[in-house]
């Protein structure tokens, strides 16, 4: 019982430790927040499902902070609005990839011959465009937004897999873990107790990467119309309806919801620096 | 061993990577739910006329038949035609294929070259105020989706400031057409003699090639970066300072240090462009192989997606197969094992 | 020839500032060597030797800095003059040998093109023709023969004491007046550590040029050095000759060096205790807590390094608030 509770407050202390050491973590993560909030509590301006077909392609002005597209849609309130779809898919997918893939990279990590194959057979699995496969699975699997977790899920596993096993695989090597295997802890306990803890350092960098990437995903999908069910916004969507429109002048309907991307991928890029600017100096 | 056998045992990989690949395309395909019948046969078909399309695909077969199947017919040579066009998928990869090694290939020297750059700078400036500038604007372009970036790039360079042609395709819609050479238009153009040309298909390149390359730049710098800095604390490094070499030659060295895993990195980006550059070629009409495989999966023309995964699964082999008989010949080390 | 010693650092203090706080590695290091002298710097492992040489070196880079003192080789200080010079000193008049010798090769380029890099870098440009006879010379002054085989091939083609060879004969292709060897033999077997040792000395003091060696090695300096500088904790302790310091020590630490060397017939004696910490560093001596004459001064109150001339003419320095008549008094006579 104390055990845990002493970890919880040590986990707290670096964190607050790491926050202040590395403002980049504090600043990203406050965006991150920031947007997610926008997304759920915000009060919207105009309904970002029903469009005003009289008001269509109005630049930025007074009334329509962001311009209308060419449905006659807010971009404000859509862009806005899609920041409630489009980030939480993002977390929930890179949240959903690290409970599958780092006890599963934690497994692999055993020295058992089946274990180099299955690796070796997800190396080729490198060697496909990622985006490609994320389309290929949302389009065949019905475009729901579960399918879009799916595809995310499928992207990251391995390379969360192949991460943790490396660093499983070198703590392994290092003698603390010999020396709680000479006391006689059992191999489960070595995994939670011994090997979890370090290993969170990199899963906690790589989260925050593989959430900034998860997010251009999500928009890359939406943006070739995989995953999207209009007239639910989402940004990828609104660069695609936007898209024509920068060839003839009308550059609020892309940029505007691409500015949100933009951002958003960005913070979570900054946590993610902030994260390994933190690890690197540890040592 | 010698130099020789090591790139043969290399090229003796090939064909069981390409054995893999084949068997995971025809699974992925086989294995996801949704009926192609149905997408065929549309929305309104009866039920007679899915389960005949159902018959005709083949598709009532028993599973290891039809991987048999597949696999003989991928090896001699006959992928299969489009469900929906029913044009030869061989025929079209051919023809639509070279675009888009073009476009890749192009990009990717430019990742590679501005990726570079900034890297070994911002390495060797490290922790100064250079250094904090670029790591923020690598950031920045990193966080970028490329679709988004060409998208104002065509804003920018073609509808605000006209020096860019309209985004239609690679020679434009009265650009007219070159004799198919290599399918390369760079090098048709001049094959032809036709320097008009060269300069229209360049200058359609040009957007295209700055998005993919200025994105992926910034994965690149970034790896770049942090590899050098390492290279640059080796003790070589600091050896050859105590020799007094100039800086310029302390950087060279570092950078010959760094190259294996530079070049890896560069192979890897390969593949990734290859999907990055089906969206891009989907905004600028490019009749890429990406475009049309992206068109395919949206509209379930399996055998179509078959033929892209094979396709660039295999370039992606390939590539890799080049890297390492490269990191090889280059390394003097590995060579007397 | 002009004057005085050929090189002397005074009063070095490098610090490397860390999450942890600043390392304080070189403290007020301050020690000469003369033209043709062997002078050799020894220590414990993380007493500051290397960390003070490269500082010599100006090879210190961030999170390190040096923040104070001079270094002066012909009376031109090192630290204060640009970059551009700094260059055209170092493998020109101060040659550098380290302790691995693969960490110092480039694994990369053949050894002669490495041998070409280093004199075109100080002899202007030239062709590789017009190199490779100077860089065949060195390789036989070190003695290796088939110097063309060689310098074809790469370094990691060599065993380590063919390797160390190279990297002295590059030290030496540009003839400095100054060799620095960190710890040239630690990295290699002990039946060539003799062999480099001697190929040290013979290419370096018995030409006229001056060599500071680092090296653990209590043995090592006595059987080839004229000077030592023993350090501790980042600070010169005692320095003087060879023979007077390692028979007559004036400080508790050069004293229990000696003490621990194992001698027959006489139990091997270790200092108890340990190294403080280099970021927190102690008030007071470094070395009071596990020294036998120490007393409260040494606790409060850091001792400086006081050059002495018992006979006016050899240089004896020591830092310690005990009376170095007590402390020489101590030495184990050999049976």
């Amino acid at each position: 019982m104390d055990d845990t509770r002493t970890q919880f407050g040590e986990t707290w202390h670096r964190s607050v430790r790491a926050v202040r050491e590395q403002p980049s973590i504090a600043v990203g993560l406050g965006i991150v927040i920031v947007m997610l909030l926008a997304g759920f509590f915000m009060p919207l301006p105009f309904s970002p499902t029903r469009p005003d077909p009289i008001n269509t392609l109005q630049p930025p002005s007074g009334s329509h902070w962001f311009g209308t597209d060419s449905d006659g849609f807010d971009v404000f309130s859509r862009t806005i609005a899609s920041a409630a779809r489009d980030l939480p898919l993002a977390l929930l997918g890179t949240l959903a990839s690290v409970l599958i893939g780092v006890p599963l990279g934690l497994l692999a990590s055993s020295r058992s011959r089946w274990s180099e194959r299955i690796m070796r057979g997800l190396d080729v699995f490198q060697s496909f465009p990622l985006v490609i496969l994320a389309i290929t699975i949302v389009t065949l699997t019905g475009n729901r937004l579960e399918n879009v977790i799916l595809a995310i899920i499928v992207i990251n596993v391995p390379r969360f897999m192949r991460l943790i096993r490396s660093e499983a695989l070198a703590l392994r090597e290092s003698r603390f873990i010999e020396a709680a295997r000479a006391v006689g802890a059992g191999r489960i306990r070595v995994l939670r107790r011994h090997m979890l803890p370090n290993v969170l350092g990199v899963t906690l960098a790589q989260s925050s990467l593989a959430a900034a990437h998860a997010i251009v995903v999500i928009a890359a999908l939406s943006f070739v119309g995989a995953g999207v069910s209009p007239p639910n916004p989402s940004w990828g969507l609104m660069i695609q309806a936007g898209a024509r429109q920068m060839t003839t002048g009308d550059w609020w309907v892309v940029v505007f919801p691409g500015l949100a991307v933009l951002l958003t991928v960005a913070a979570l890029n900054l946590v993610a620096d902030g994260l390994q600017a933190r690890r690197e100096s540890e040592h | 061993m010698t130099l020789i056998k090591l790139i043969a045992k290399r090229l003796l990989m090939i064909p069981i990577s390409m054995f893999v690949l084949i068997t995971l395309t025809f699974l992925l395909l086989e294995l996801m739910p949704g009926n192609p019948a149905v997408t065929i046969a549309g929305d309104f078909a009866s039920e007679e006329e899915v389960a005949s399309i159902e018959e005709e695909l083949g598709l009532n077969d028993p599973l290891l038949e039809r991987y048999v199947n597949y696999l003989g017919d991928v090896v001699t040579g006959d992928l299969g035609r489009s469900f929906f066009t029913e044009r030869p998928v061989r025929d079209e990869l051919l023809e639509r294929v070279p675009a888009t090694i073009e476009l890749v290939i192009l990009a990717l020297i430019v990742a590679s070259g501005i990726g570079l750059l900034l890297g070994t700078l911002g390495a060797y400036f490290r922790r100064q105020f250079y250094d904090r500038f670029s790591r923020g604007a690598v950031t920045l372009f990193q966080s970028t989706p490329d679709f988004l970036l060409a998208l104002v790039l065509i804003y920018l360079f073609f509808f605000l400031w006209g020096l860019a042609p309209a985004p239609v395709g690679r020679l434009g819609l009265s650009g007219g057409s070159v004799d198919r050479v290599t399918g390369f238009l760079l090098i048709d153009t001049l094959i032809a003699g036709d320097f008009e040309s060269f300069v229209n298909a360049a200058k359609h390149l040009l957007l295209p090639v700055a998005a993919l390359g200025v994105v992926y730049a910034a994965y690149f710098a970034k790896t770049a970066r942090s590899t050098m800095a390492t290279a640059l604390d080796s003790s070589q490094v600091e050896f050859a300072r105590a020799c007094g070499l100039s800086e310029l030659k302390v950087v060279r060295y570092g950078l010959l240090q760094a190259r294996t895993p530079i070049l890896t990195y560069a192979a890897i980006l390969f593949g990734a462009l290859i999907g990055g550059a089906a969206i891009i070629e989907r905004i600028f009409s490019w009749q890429g192989a990406g475009q049309w495989a992206l068109e395919a999966i949206l509209s379930l023309d399996i055998p179509v997606i078959q033929g892209f995964i094979l396709a660039a699964g295999f370039l992606t082999i390939f590539v890799y197969l080049l890297l390492d008989v490269l990191v090889l010949v280059l390394d003097p080390r590995i060579r007397y094992e | 020839m002009a004057h005085g010693p050929l090189l002397e650092v005074k009063g070095i203090t490098t610090r490397f500032d860390t999450r942890h706080g600043s390392v304080k590695a070189v403290n007020a290091v301050s020690f000469q060597a003369d033209r043709g002298e062997m002078v050799g710097i020894v220590g414990e492992s993380g007493c500051g030797k290397s960390a003070t040489v490269r500082s010599v070196l100006g090879l210190i880079r961030k999170p390190g800095r040096v923040v104070d003192g001079e270094v002066l080789l012909d009376g031109r200080d090192l630290l204060h003059i640009p970059k551009r010079e700094l260059r055209r000193v170092r493998g020109d008049r101060i040659g550098f040998v380290a302790q691995n010798p693969f960490a110092s090769l480039n694994p990369i380029l053949k050894i002669e093109r490495q041998f070409h890099n280093v004199i075109t870098a100080h002899r202007g440009r030239s062709s590789r023709s017009s190199t490779r006879p100077l860089a065949r010379e060195m390789l036989d002054a070190v003695g290796i023969p088939g110097p063309d085989r060689i310098l074809d091939g790469y370094a990691h083609e060599l065993s380590g004491g063919m390797a160390q060879r190279v990297v002295i004969a590059m030290a030496l292709s540009l003839d400095p007046e100054l060799i620095i060897a960190d710890e040239p033999t630690t990295a290699l077997d002990v039946t060539i550590q003799g062999q480099i040792l001697d190929l040290l000395k013979r290419n370096s003091v018995d030409e006229g040029r001056s060599l500071v060696l680092v090296t653990h090695d209590l043995g090592v300096v006595a059987q080839y050095c004229d000077r030592v500088v023993v350090m501790y904790a980042g600070k010169v302790v005692e320095t003087g000759p060879v023979r007077e310091v390692f028979s007559r020590p004036w400080h508790p630490y050069t004293l229990g060096l000696l003490q621990s060397v194992p001698r027959r017939g006489a139990k091997v004696k270790s200092l108890p205790g340990r190294v403080p910490s280099l970021i927190d560093y102690p008030v007071g001596c470094p070395f009071a807590n596990r020294c036998s004459f120490a007393f409260d001064r040494c606790r409060e109150e850091a001792p400086e390094l006081s050059p002495v001339f018992p006979d006016g003419v050899t240089q004896r320095a020591v830092s310690c608030h005990a009376d170095p008549e007590e402390v020489s008094a101590s030495v184990p006579r050999a049976r």
